[in-house]
């Protein structure tokens, strides 16, 4: 409404002067302007070109024993490949204590093949990297962080700690019987 | 003689078209301080002399040090060893911090004890705050540097942190980290965080918080201001308070370089004198001590989203303190009931930090929380604590009538 600008110059006019609507104008297009040059700048820190470029990874699973687990590098981070024995799909499949995660999946989402649970190493509490201990101090139990103490069953899931999600299944895709694309197509 | 000396007349060409005896009274010749401050008023110069110590070693450092991952880890085993007078240079950086932290920590202190947050000194207040978040940062990226593990998983960790924003979580931890993981591209931007952004911040501050100081003027041990026509009640900055800054700054260096002559590591954990490895996390990531307290707030709310609000909630609440406690009493030692809850509000700092070195099981992290909830109690109980205590003072007011 234009009854609704009054400049204090002109305390009396009901019209908005022309100065106003040139410092308004003005200073919005500077705004505007003042955004819009910001967004290279703010955008030279996103990962770089070469740093995208390492988005996929080509592993290779065969060489994984049985039992144990092959740390592989994607992005920097580690990917394990999990190659389970028997006992350890049946653990994985049937869990004893329930996830924490709400979003959590089951066992036959989380690895295409029972045999390989393929995870993203990294704690999803503050990115530490938890340590295999495959059953070795109660049955369930295939990791656990050493920083804040998330515990992590034979299907990577989050049963006890401060840990928020199930460790992160990345995106894959078997190419082969033993080579693994990891990464967003 | 009425003719100048040569030295005179140039001091008389600088002095024609600089400001030069003007900033000299106004700040220091001049400039009338309290003469009743005790010793606790001295951390702010001591502050200020760390300032000039790191920044001296920092540009020495910045020289010699590569900031590459591949190079990081030996050119500071380099400085150390190769680089002449590097085994001072570079001890004196790290100790550096501690005892920048250490001042600072008592000169907020102090200024909770007296009220310093109170008007007129508000704003001075919410500037030394200011600063207080640049030495955070500073700490925070100048640890990446030397690219131990645990300079490494204090990183990851941290920036780790951002990912408990809400939908743009991931994109903004990337942004952060200019990569998917701590990695060349966290270190170069931290880097040239530490060494352009963070002193030219810090400097900057620096004189606008000197100069909030001398527009008010000192806070006093009486938490009474003094009018400034009392003039026998002041003396000049120089020559009582420097020669004061002089004798306990040179006494506090003593110490300064005890350390840093005698335990050049003292402040450094072992996991530091192992080169990063992306792959592979130490048993223990404990931060530097002077963010055991905030790890330990951050660590004692099983909530992610929530323990990253605390941690950055802890340092955000000191600038609503001028805000929070309307008192018009300045010196704690005269309050009621604030006396004793800030007593306990540093026992309860301390007590986190501590908590900050063990692991948050049990009965650890029930302490942790209680002591968390203490820590945000503290400050927002302020307003009611304020209220009840003019309420006495009306009560035995009436009772002394």
């Amino acid at each position: 409404m234009a009854e609704d600008f009054q400049s204090p110059q002109e305390a009396g006019s009901q019209e908005p002067s022309r100065k106003d609507f040139i410092i308004l104008a003005s200073g919005a297009a500077a705004a505007i302007a003042a955004a819009g040059g910001a967004v290279p700048f703010i955008r030279s820190m996103q990962p770089s070109l070469d740093v995208e470029a390492e988005r996929f990874a080509e592993i290779d699973i065969s060489e994984v024993p049985e039992g144990k687990v092959t740390t592989f590098e994607w992005q920097g981070k580690p990917v394990w490949v999990f190659h389970r024995n028997a006992e350890q799909i049946a653990l994985a499949a049937n869990p004893p204590k329930p996830s924490k995660d709400p979003k959590s999946k089951p066992d036959s989402e989380r690895a295409l093949k029972p045999e390989y649970l393929i995870v993203v190493g990294i704690c999803t509490h503050l990115g530490c990297i938890p340590l295999y201990e495959g059953g070795a101090k109660e049955e369930w139990k295939a990791w656990h962080c050493p920083c804040h103490g998330s515990q992590y069953d034979m299907s990577a899931r989050i049963i006890a700690g401060p840990a928020p999600q199930d460790l992160e299944v990345p995106p894959l895709e078997y190419l082969s019987d033993t080579t693994v694309l990891i990464g967003e197509a | 003689m009425a003719e100048k000396g040569s030295l005179s007349r140039v001091y008389d060409w600088f002095d024609r078209q600089l400001p030069v005896t003007e900033l000299m009274e106004n700040h220091a010749t001049k400039y009338p301080t309290p003469k009743n401050l005790t010793y606790w008023w001295n951390f702010g110069s001591l502050a200020a002399i760390f300032l000039v110590i790191q920044i001296l070693t920092g540009i020495l450092l910045a020289v010699q040090y590569k900031n590459d991952p591949t190079l990081a880890f030996d050119s500071v085993q380099r400085i150390v060893r190769d680089v002449e007078w590097g085994w001072l240079i570079q001890p004196m950086h790290a100790i550096g911090a501690s005892f920048f932290f250490l001042v600072m920590f008592i000169h907020l202190g102090r200024g909770m004890v007296y009220g310093s947050y109170k008007s007129p000194r508000a704003l001075l207040w919410l500037i030394g705050c200011a600063l207080f978040m640049v030495l955070v940062i500073a700490g925070f990226t100048g640890y990446l540097l030397p690219w131990g593990q645990m300079s490494y998983w204090a990183a990851q960790v941290i920036t780790e942190v951002f990912s408990a924003v809400p939908v743009v979580g991931q994109t903004l931890v990337e942004w952060v980290r200019g990569s998917f993981v701590v990695s060349d591209a966290t270190l170069s931007r931290m880097f040239t965080y530490h060494i352009v952004l963070v002193p030219i911040l810090f400097i900057m501050l620096t004189v606008v918080h000197i100069s909030a100081l001398h527009k008010v003027g000192s806070s006093n041990p009486t938490g009474v201001e003094i009018d400034k026509k009392e003039k026998d009640k002041f003396a000049t900055f120089h020559p009582l308070t420097t020669a004061k800054d002089a004798w306990f700054g040179l006494l506090v260096l003593m110490v300064f370089f005890a350390f840093v002559f005698f335990a050049p590591h003292y402040f450094t954990p072992v996991a530091q004198f192992i080169e990063a490895n992306p792959l592979q996390t130490p048993p223990e990531i404990v931060p530097e001590w002077y963010f055991l307290s905030m790890f330990a707030i951050l660590r004692s709310i099983p909530e992610k989203l929530l323990g990253v609000v605390a941690l950055f909630g802890s340092v955000g609440i000191l600038f609503f303190l001028p805000l929070l406690d309307r008192s018009p009493v300045k010196r704690a030692f005269s309050r009621p009931i604030f006396r004793w809850g800030l007593l306990l509000f540093f026992l309860d700092f301390i007590y986190l930090g501590y908590l900050g070195t063990k692991p948050p099981l049990g009965a650890n992290l029930v302490a942790g929380q209680i002591a968390t909830l203490y820590y945000f109690l503290f400050f927002l109980s302020l307003p009611l604590v304020t209220w009840l205590e003019a309420k006495m003072a009306a009560k035995k007011g009436a009772k002394d009538e």
